[in-house]
């Protein structure tokens, strides 16, 4: 009774699982290209206002609508000083000064809604970004680039549980791996001899592949909050919280070269 | 054809809202509900169109949404036969099981807590859809 249902459903799946296949294929890209490029204004637009209904009275709702472009225009004013703020900030920023820096709006995020575990920003393949490349705001590491689309690209925060970079502390050059655990950062790998200490500063120790792409030395990755040390054990860890607020930010920049 | 609507325009707007500032997988709350419901091959069509635009702006292989939606599909299929599915006790059910594997599956937000606000909402929908029915 339920059998042509269900023969509906499974050439569907069929679709998706040659959609999945094919998924590099020029059209899929053409597809994925074209949704990006048509939502990437509604998206910036959701991710920075809000918007309210249209009352039926005419004069009301002609003054709401001068209203709304007015608030548009604020809000596009404001974006503009932002972007010009964090743009000026970032290049006056001496650590970064060297880097070939692009700056991208976040548009989207994913994971929790106060502690994100990845942002999505409008710039992709087409704007020459690639996965790994390294992703900061002012000194601070936000992340590294995940998978990259024609015209968005994920960034996988300092705190995501796939990111992992080399870090050591600013007091005691302790080296150790740092790795996301969503609302956290944490401090791993870290020889057992080496003094680490609550407060401290911990920061990238740089990483580069064969293309050139990666992330710089010397970035701020958070502070060390509590250390986690057994004398028994080979390698002690330590919690790290993140110097800025992932959830806050509204244009990163990456690092195309360093 | 109201709920038509209703559930085309929430999928567009959970689509919107869940790649922007709500991370939570509204779509698959929304799309399983739709199916369960409505469950016509054009509700597999609408679903399966925006299933790959949500896993383009996710950044997604393009055809996953779609194929785990289908998935749950047929598996809500099959338990027609043993469940009730207009008891809005076993819809609650099914969408809290599906959403929370489909999150941990797409990196949504792994807090148990964080998904009773969601489900409160879809709750209080579903009971009075099928209450009013």
């Amino acid at each position: 009774m339920q059998k042509k249902p269900l023969i509906a459903l499974s050439i569907f799946l069929v679709f998706a699982i040659l959609l999945i296949v094919f998924n590099s294929s020029p059209v899929v890209k053409l597809f994925s290209s074209a949704v990006q490029s048509v939502f990437s204004v509604p998206k910036s637009i959701i991710y920075s206002l809000n918007t309210g209904n249209n009352p039926d009275d005419p004069t009301l709702s002609r003054l709401k609508k001068e209203n709304d472009n007015l608030t548009r225009k604020l809000i596009d004013f404001e974006r503009t000083k932002r972007d010009n703020e964090a743009l000026k900030s970032q290049f006056e920023t001496a650590e970064t000064s060297s880097f070939k820096l692009i700056p991208a709006r976040v548009i989207g995020t994913l994971g929790g809604l106060s502690s994100p575990i990845s942002l999505i920003t409008d710039h992709g393949s087409n704007q020459k970004i690639e996965p790994g490349m390294g992703v900061v705001s002012g000194n601070n590491l936000v992340g590294k680039v995940g998978k990259v689309g024609q015209n968005y690209s994920e960034v996988l925060l300092a705190t995501n549980n796939s990111f992992t970079t080399l870090a050591r502390t600013v007091t005691n050059g302790a080296t150790g791996v740092a790795r996301g655990q969503e609302s956290f950062i944490v401090l791993d790998r870290v020889e057992n001899i080496r003094q680490i200490e609550k407060g401290e500063i911990l920061v990238t120790s740089g990483e580069l592949n064969s293309s050139g792409i990666g992330i710089p030395n010397d970035l701020i990755v958070g502070k060390i909050t509590s250390v986690n040390k057994i004398p028994s054990a080979v390698f002690q860890t330590a919690k790290v919280e993140p110097a800025i607020n992932f959830a806050k930010l509204g244009t990163v920049f990456i690092v195309l070269s360093f | 054809m109201r709920l038509n609507y209703f559930f085309i325009s929430s999928l567009f707007i959970s689509l919107l809202l869940e790649t922007t500032i709500f991370p939570y997988p509204l779509f698959y709350i929304f799309a399983l509900l739709f199916y369960i419901l409505i469950p016509s091959s054009a509700t597999v069509f609408v679903v399966f169109l925006l299933g790959i635009v949500l896993d383009a702006l996710r950044l997604s292989a393009i055809g996953a949404t779609p194929a785990v939606l289908i998935l749950s599909f047929i598996l809500i299929l099959l338990a027609q036969k043993f469940v009730n599915l207009r008891d809005y006790k076993v819809i609650i059910l099914f969408l809290f099981l599906g959403a929370f594997a489909y999150a941990k599956m797409f990196n949504y937000s792994s807090n148990l807590l964080s998904y009773l606000i969601p489900f409160i909402i879809c709750e209080a929908v579903v009971f009075y859809i099928t209450s009013k029915k």
